[in-house]
């Protein structure tokens, strides 16, 4: 059993489930590798799935009331079933250029793809509706939210068309959205949000004034935090095709200094905006992203 | 001024062009590599891009430097001091050439000239790279020596030589080793007693020393020249016979008042001892040798500053008895034939015959052959051409027969023609010609009373012969030469009574010994050889190999030469007799003596020296060995700090 949940569990690791074929299977591993770790961790108890039982409270429809607790325990204990729900979940995905970007072997749009993947099976499974955007320039892309169990099968046709390319205008692209997504819901960003900073924060914040709630996964590869390159290079941007040749060496500390300021700003300032902020590398396994998304989904409550 | 001490170094100034050749090579190699997003890097480029290229170059700079700074560093720059007590003497490249000839074998002028060795190495000090060549007419051995244990080990295994001086070769050796160092001060000193005969050729050398910048500093070891050797020896008569009494005559050179001694001895056995005096210079010593063959011995004499000249060694070679053919007519040959059969046991065996007997008489067995007023034709003539041809002796001794139309010429080479304007008449001698061997020695007194010869004067002779003796009024009275292979000598007048006095002078009898040891021996006379040169002897015999017997009694086997014709023997480092074994059972000594001018101590002071050589320094008298007084600081430690603050630059620019 313990060799079971182990291999699901490895599942998490960016490495291994990119080399899993098929999204659907990834997301079910993703998944299935995140709720067992779950049984495991400091979470325990907090389930989305099955049926929980809890003391009677006034109000409480007779019916979920589980007589063969009673008769065991003579106390009431009611059953909650797998909750149900209305609520909309947008999954917005940066398709730009910038986000093929990759040092590792698995690109932030990849990583972004099998998390989104990931999310679509968990939120369908809590009969949540769910929808995708994928922009660069412009939107893109846009599947209306929807809890039909087929539906996951749209979701994932899309996503595993997904390739990067074109120029992101983050900020444009989410002003457009807010003013698309009438009916409030739950925005999950994936991008690596290189975009004019103030920009990206205030448009995100319209969001949050039309009662949405907002969870950004901001993912970035290691190589773009770190800039470990050595020798003159000849820089060139994925999106614009500009170039630009720098010695990496002699900027790394400014770079690095300039990266952790941009996070920490993003950080800072998302949360005095109420939005949920999540900082990804492309090397962080699924179940803080997941964990994340919980945490936002509880609160939600 | 700057010296370097190590220029050698300076190649490492190549290293310098690394860090360039890695930044050029750097610049070119620009990888393109897709990014995601140039937005912070272009922020941070606009701030940096100047400086950093600024500091590109500044680190090249820096590093450049530090390598140039450390390799001129190890190069020891040296420059001269501006205060006299700071820096010190450049270290030298100094080669001291030492003189193991014989000469320097003189009383207590070895231990002078190693005691200026040892003086010369203490003064010169520490830090200074210091050879020692000895030599002698060679290069007898050369080290480079670094401290006084070295020295000592080396002074102590010197041992001077038989051997002549060449003082040009090991200036010239020095000059190379020298050249090879790298130290900007170089300096030869030579401690030698300087003679005369070792000076041949040296300006030419000390000249092109002298432009290479190389200083040359003498050490003139005197010593007393109280001087007693050997110059040779001759033998009298020079063709020694067995039974007949031989006289030794060495030829001393002398300095020393007062009698000195000289000994003969023969196979090892002292035969005689005589005193040389300042009035009488010439000593001989008579030996009488009883069997032919080779003889050896050898002369010594003592009292002189220098001992190792004080033997000298000779070989000489005994003929066997002489068989002598006189072929004469009617008794005119009395004379002659009573000085060759006194009556007494001679060494000669005469047989007379008359002309027509002659054609029976086969004439290889004989030595001699007197030819006495006899006609020259037909027979008599292809007899005496096959006598010389195979070196043999004829003595011509012409009377009436002279006259006669057959001798007008003799021989092929002589030309007998009667003058015209020949008168009777008396005369008396002109020269006699000392150098011719039979003559040697003697004096116009033995035929002054010849002005009464009665010659008639009919002569001319051809270039190849020679009068050896002329009357005043030209004519020759003996002449003689080489015809067809063969020893000719020729009277041109009869010896008896009627024609010339000279059978009537007490020297008649000497003359004839001589005439006919000197024609009837064959030239089997014995080289010398001196100290250094190589024994050539000819080679007779085919088959096994000669040896040699050398005279510490050590075997050497010589050498063939090139031709085939002679054996070789080079190592003739020793005085004394050189045994040659041509075959079992046959011995042939060879007398190898030391160079007479190496024993002659004509010495040369340092005064005359500097005419000679006119920069040449004293080394004795020089206080220390000062490179011009100057000192000198070495810049290294300078160097090697200023290539560490540049290095230190270096890594806090890096990490900036």
């Amino acid at each position: 059993m313990r060799h079971i949940e182990r291999s699901y569990i490895r599942y998490l690791d960016p490495k291994v489930i990119s080399k899993l074929k098929g999204l659907d299977l990834i997301a079910r591993m993703v998944v299935e590798g995140f709720l067992i770790g779950l049984h495991r961790s400091p979470y325990h108890g907090f389930s989305v799935e099955f049926a929980e039982h809890r003391e009677y409270r006034p109000g409480d429809e007779l019916r979920y009331v589980d007589w063969k607790v009673f008769g065991k325990t003579d106390r009431y204990y009611v059953k909650v079933f797998e909750e149900e729900t209305n609520l909309k979940a947008y999954l917005i995905i940066d398709k730009s250029g910038s986000m093929g970007f990759s040092s590792n072997g698995i690109s932030k749009l990849e990583y972004v793809k099998y998390l989104a993947s990931a999310l679509s099976f968990l939120l369908l499974r809590q009969k949540d509706a769910v929808g995708l955007l994928l922009f660069s320039k412009g939107l893109d892309s846009y599947i209306a939210p929807s809890s039909r169990k087929n539906h996951l099968n749209m979701l994932l046709k899309e996503l595993d068309q997904l390739k990067p390319g074109g120029e992101t205008s983050l900020s444009t692209v989410l002003f457009e959205l807010a003013e698309k997504i009438k009916r409030r819901g739950l925005i999950i960003l994936f991008s690596d949000l290189f975009d004019d900073y103030e920009n990206v924060v205030k448009s995100l914040k319209i969001f949050r004034h039309k009662k949405n709630e907002v969870l950004v996964f901001h993912t970035l590869d290691s190589a773009e935090i770190l800039f470990p390159f050595t020798g003159d290079i000849l820089f060139r941007d994925m999106e614009t095709n500009d170039k630009i040749t720098i010695d990496p060496k002699s900027i790394r500390k400014d770079y690095r200094e300039k990266i952790e300021n941009l996070l920490t700003s993003y950080k800072r300032d998302f949360r005095n905006a109420s939005i949920d902020y999540q900082f990804l590398r492309t090397d962080t396994t699924y179940d803080k992203a997941l964990l994340s998304y919980l945490a936002k989904r509880k609160k939600m409550k | 001024m700057i010296h370097l001490l190590h220029p050698f170094y300076l190649f490492g100034l190549l290293l310098a062009s690394i860090p360039l050749i890695l930044h050029l090579l750097g610049r070119r190699r620009i990888r393109e590599r897709p990014f995601s997003s140039l937005l912070l890097l272009k922020e941070i480029k606009k701030s940096s891009s100047v400086w950093m290229r600024i500091k590109d170059l500044i680190l090249l700079l820096l590093r450049i430097c530090f390598l140039l700074f450390i390799v001129i560093g190890f190069s020891h720059p040296l420059v001269l001091s501006p205060v006299p007590f700071l820096g010190k003497e450049a270290p030298k490249d100094v080669a001291i050439l030492i003189d193991v000839s014989m000469s320097m074998g003189m009383d207590g002028l070895f231990e002078k000239a190693k005691h200026e060795v040892r003086r010369t190495f203490r003064i010169l000090g520490r830090g200074n790279r210091i050879i020692l060549i000895s030599f002698s007419d060679r290069i007898e051995e050369e080290k480079e020596i670094v401290d006084e244990a070295e020295l000592g080990s080396f002074l102590d295994n010197l041992r001077i030589t038989y051997r002549g001086t060449n003082i040009p070769l090991p200036l010239e050796v020095a000059e190379k080793k020298l050249l090879k160092k790298e130290g900007f001060i170089k300096e030869i000193i030579i401690i030698s007693d300087f003679q005369k005969s070792a000076l041949e050729n040296i300006e030419s050398v000390y000249n092109i020393i002298r432009k290479k910048k190389i200083n040359i500093y003498a050490s003139c070891i005197e010593g007393n020249k109280k001087n007693l050797f050997f110059s040779g020896w001759r033998i009298e008569p020079p063709f020694p016979l067995p039974g007949l009494r031989l006289k030794i005559y060495p030829k001393l050179v002398s300095n020393i008042e007062g009698p000195s001694p000289v000994e003969i001895f023969m196979n090892g056995v002292m035969k005689g001892v005589k005193k040389r005096t300042e009035e009488k210079t010439e000593v001989f010593f008579e030996i009488e040798p009883r069997e032919p063959g080779y003889k050896s011995g050898s002369f010594r004499t003592r009292g002189d500053s220098l001992d190792m000249d004080n033997n000298y060694y000779f070989s000489f070679y005994v003929q066997k008895s002489l068989n002598v053919l006189l072929v004469g007519k009617n008794n005119e040959y009395s004379y002659l034939a009573a000085a060759l059969s006194p009556g007494i046991e001679t060494p000669i065996n005469l047989k007379i015959i008359e002309p027509a007997e002659l054609p029976r008489i086969n004439p290889s067995q004989y030595d001699l052959l007197i030819l006495y007023n006899t006609k020259i034709d037909g027979y008599v003539k292809a007899r005496t051409m096959d006598f010389l041809a195979h070196g043999g002796g004829v003595l011509f001794v012409m009377g009436n027969e002279f006259t006669s139309e057959v001798n007008k010429i003799i021989l092929e080479d002589i030309h007998i023609v009667k003058k015209n304007d020949a008168k009777k008449g008396f005369f008396t001698l002109k020269m006699i010609d000392t150098g011719f061997e039979p003559l040697s020695g003697f004096k116009n007194k033995g035929l002054k009373n010849l002005y009464d010869a009665k010659i008639f004067q009919y002569f001319t002779i051809k270039s190849n012969m020679k009068t050896v003796i002329e009357s005043k009024n030209g004519d020759p009275l003996m002449i003689a030469g080489n015809i067809n292979g063969g020893k000719m000598v020729l009277f041109p007048f009869a010896l008896d009574s009627e024609w010339a006095q000279l059978p009537l002078k007490a020297i008649f009898v000497p003359l004839i010994y001589r005439l006919t040891f000197y024609l009837a021996t064959k030239p089997e006379k014995l080289p010398e050889f001196h100290i250094g040169e190589p024994i050539r002897i000819s080679s007779q015999k085919e088959g096994k190999t000669p040896l040699f017997i050398l005279p510490d009694e050590r075997k050497k086997s010589p050498i063939l030469s090139a031709s085939r014709k002679d054996y070789i023997l080079k190592g003739t480092d020793l005085p004394g007799i050189y045994k040659f074994i041509p075959q079992p059972g046959e011995t042939i000594p060879i007398a190898v003596n030391v160079k007479e001018e190496e024993s002659r101590l004509d010495v040369i002071s340092f005064e005359e020296l500097k005419l000679l050589l006119p920069d040449i320094k004293e080394s004795e008298k020089r206080e220390g060995f000062p490179t011009s007084g100057k000192r000198w600081i070495d810049l290294f430690p300078f160097f090697i700090i200023l290539s560490l603050l540049f290095l230190t630059a270096e890594l806090i620019l890096q990490n900036k």
